[in-house]
């Protein structure tokens, strides 16, 4: 049973999938802290590692068309498991909610109203979450395009303007850290900005997608999302170099750099208006993941009198998550990566296996 | 205080009332439970009681176990 009858097309969800990684893409700090300027190479090698788990994830979509995550795992392990590993998905699902919206509002905060607090900023943007979710995925995925090719426009024009203060020198030395720090920030690549594909395990049923077509639009979202992400890390380690590791958000201290003559100067508002842009639907694609879960879990038909309560509860508990942004960066870095581990890259490949090996979804007889 | 106790009685005029309206009561007690945690927590954040941060709990349980970097 699907809870949201709203459908959208293969197009649609491949945006909505290079939208949502293009919004991962601006955050690259906690990358760059532990790998400095080797770390468009972890960006590489963490989009090449996420391949075999993006076609786990694909199997699933293919093998299970009309089911999402949830509906997945209580066939594959029997509802009892099915409903544990649901419980843990919810959890996941709301906590990755909360932390980008507490990345939107401290960004926001120290950027551009600095006198609003951070809670004021994140219930803001959950109530106009809301009335996207309310609507539903056809919704929620109509402006993935739109938001894709802004955010392409800018970030092409963006990176033209810089271009002139990339040094060569600045991406030297090559492999001069310690061997644990490449398995890090390898690590860290894998799972904070493209192990978040399980998200769209959640969306899949809604899209018309063909069994070839799921394969084309996954990847080439993944794609599109990942070259960004490798495009600017190489670019913002180009301008800044050694001292990218400084900045909280690196793009933006690279766009401040930006000066053609007296005209074209403080380019980085383009920056902050698009990073507000792309995060709001990374949030509020979370947002709809995390009711639809909730409405899935507990068999509710109707998920519209759900969103103000798990918005709210999104709000408050991100409030909880870090005392500030550098503990949050911190966690990112040492601890996050281990735990999303089991949610991005474990448990999709080993439902994937367990579903080939059980030879499900069983086909009905007549 | 009184702006969280009016967000909150707000939220439940414009969710809680129609569904306990509907009498589905699966729906009632999901949206209650969320609700009344949701509502606990914002009274404890503005009370400032140090409410213990998952992630952060997590953090220390790997790294006692050496599973952090």
């Amino acid at each position: 049973m699907r809870i949201d009858k709203g459908r959208i097309s293969g197009l649609q969800f491949m945006f909505l999938i290079a939208c949502y990684y293009q919004a991962s893409s601006l955050l690259t700090a906690f990358q760059t802290g532990v790998t400095k300027q080797d770390t468009w190479i972890m960006v590489l090698i963490g989009s090449i590692l996420s391949l075999p788990f993006l076609w786990a994830v694909r199997t699933l979509m293919v093998t299970f068309p009309d089911k999402n995550l949830i509906q997945i795992l209580s066939e594959v392990y029997g509802p009892v498991i099915g409903k544990i590993l649901g419980l843990l998905y919810l959890w996941y699902f709301l906590t990755v909610a909360s932390l980008n919206l507490m990345d939107l509002a401290d960004f926001t905060k120290g950027t551009i109203m600095t006198r609003t607090p951070s809670p004021v900023m994140a219930a803001v943007c959950i109530l106009v979450a809301s009335i996207a979710v309310r609507r539903g995925i056809r919704l929620v995925a109509k402006y993935g395009p739109l938001f894709t090719i802004i955010a392409a426009f800018i970030f092409v024009l963006s990176t033209l303007l810089v271009v002139n203060q990339i040094k060569l020198e600045h991406y030297l030395p090559i492999f001069s850290l310690p061997p644990k720090k490449y398995l890090q920030g390898a690590h860290i690549s894998t799972t904070i900005p493209f192990g978040e594909h399980i998200t769209f395990l959640m969306i899949h049923p809604a899209a018309l997608l063909s069994r070839r077509d799921t394969g084309k639009y996954l990847f080439l979202g993944f794609a599109v999302g990942a070259l960004t992400l490798f495009i600017t890390t190489l670019r913002d380690i180009g301008v800044l170099g050694n001292t990218v590791d400084l900045f909280t958000v690196p793009s933006l201290m690279t766009l401040r750099l930006v000066h053609v003559g007296p005209t074209i100067s403080r380019t980085e508002i383009l920056f902050s208006v698009i990073f507000m842009i792309l995060l709001f639907f990374k949030i509020t694609v979370l947002f709809y993941v995390t009711v639809l879960t909730v409405a899935q879990l507990f068999n509710i038909k109707s998920y519209q009198h759900l969103i103000l309560t798990v918005g709210s509860l999104i709000v408050v508990y991100g409030i909880t998550l870090y005392p500030n942004p550098q503990k949050h960066a911190a966690s990112a870095q040492e601890v996050e990566p281990v735990i999303w581990t089991l949610f991005e890259l474990f448990i999709p490949l080993l439902t994937s296996i367990v579903a080939k090996i059980r030879k499900l979804p069983k086909v009905k007889e007549a | 205080m009184a702006a969280v106790i009016i967000v909150y009685a707000l939220l439940a005029l414009f969710e809680l009332i129609p569904i306990i309206k509907s009498r589905s009561w699966r729906h009632i007690a999901v949206c209650g439970v969320l609700f009344v945690i949701s509502f606990a927590l914002a009274i404890l954040l503005k009370l400032k009681v140090r409410v213990p941060s998952m992630l952060l709990l997590l953090g220390d349980l790997l790294r006692s176990w050496h599973l952090a970097y």
